[in-house]
């Protein structure tokens, strides 16, 4: 079975880029948000499988977006992706129910393996 | 991965983000006890060191995360927004616009010569023997605000 994705982050460059690693691995995105309020409006539309979400973003950060989608549907699995220097905003994002998180710049290999652990 | 692919998109978006720095910077300077424009420079900053990491554009990724923690201390309020800091400001906004291209044509660049927020204590120490008061005013702030990578 394929799995869906909601692909999170506030650069087209990032969205792009993410898409692409998870596409040519056999993974469905299904849609993209650029904020966190874009990201919880998405993840109750498309009910995706996985999403990958940024931290800093504007309207709505990252975390704040965690709480809300996790507030609605606890088994949500989201997977953050974070910046060197952010381990304290990881661990909050983590608190809010964030499953796991890979750091950037992204090696499509560690994507791939932090995706496979989120979906268990 | 083919990263080369990527390196208009980066190119591109790098200039909005930019631009949208120099906006905040000259509203910032105009009101500066403001702390709304902070958010949004940080924001673009940041951004801007993502991709240029991910890049592999060292130099670029160097100087924003420089940037970004300047920025985090002014945020905080631990250093002041004072003439000095905007004049550094718009200077490191310049560099990086400066890089983006620079990056693009060499895989890699070094920035520690260029940039002005790519000091290390020991030169600052020197410029502020040379230069006086003003390059030392500035060389502590970023002595301060200076982190681990």
């Amino acid at each position: 079975m394929t799995h869906t994705v909601l692909v999170c982050d506030d650069a087209i460059f990032m969205r792009t880029m993410i898409s692409d690693i998870l596409s040519q691995a056999g993974f469905e995105v299904v849609g993209e948000a650029e904020s966190g309020l874009q990201a919880v409006e998405k993840y109750r539309e498309l009910k995706p499988d996985l999403v990958t979400m940024d931290i800093v973003m504007p309207d709505m950060g990252g975390i704040e977006a965690v709480r809300e989608i996790c507030k609605s549907d606890p088994d949500a699995k989201i997977l953050m992706c974070s910046a060197m220097g952010q381990q304290a905003l990881v661990v909050e994002a983590i608190q809010a129910g964030a499953k796991d998180f890979v750091v950037k710049p992204f090696q499509p290999s560690r994507v791939l393996e932090a995706v496979q652990r989120v979906l268990g | 991965m083919d990263l080369a692919k990527y390196a208009a998109l980066f190119l591109t978006e790098s200039r909005e983000h930019l631009s949208v720095c120099n906006q905040l910077l000259l509203e910032w300077e105009r009101t500066p006890e403001s702390r709304s424009p902070v958010g949004g420079l940080f924001r673009a900053v940041h951004t801007i060191k993502g991709m240029a990491a991910t890049m592999g554009y060292a130099g670029v990724a160097d100087l924003a995360h420089r940037l970004e923690n300047l920025l985090d201390a002014l945020r905080g309020g631990r250093v002041a927004a004072d003439p000095g800091v905007f004049q550094l400001l718009f200077r490191s906004v310049d560099a990086l616009g400066k890089m983006p291209t620079s990056a693009i044509n060499a895989s890699s660049i070094a920035a520690t010569s260029a940039s002005p927020l790519c000091c290390d204590p020991e030169t600052a120490r020197e410029k502020r023997r040379r230069n006086g008061r003003c390059g030392a005013i500035v060389s502590d702030k970023l002595m301060m605000v200076r982190l681990p990578l």
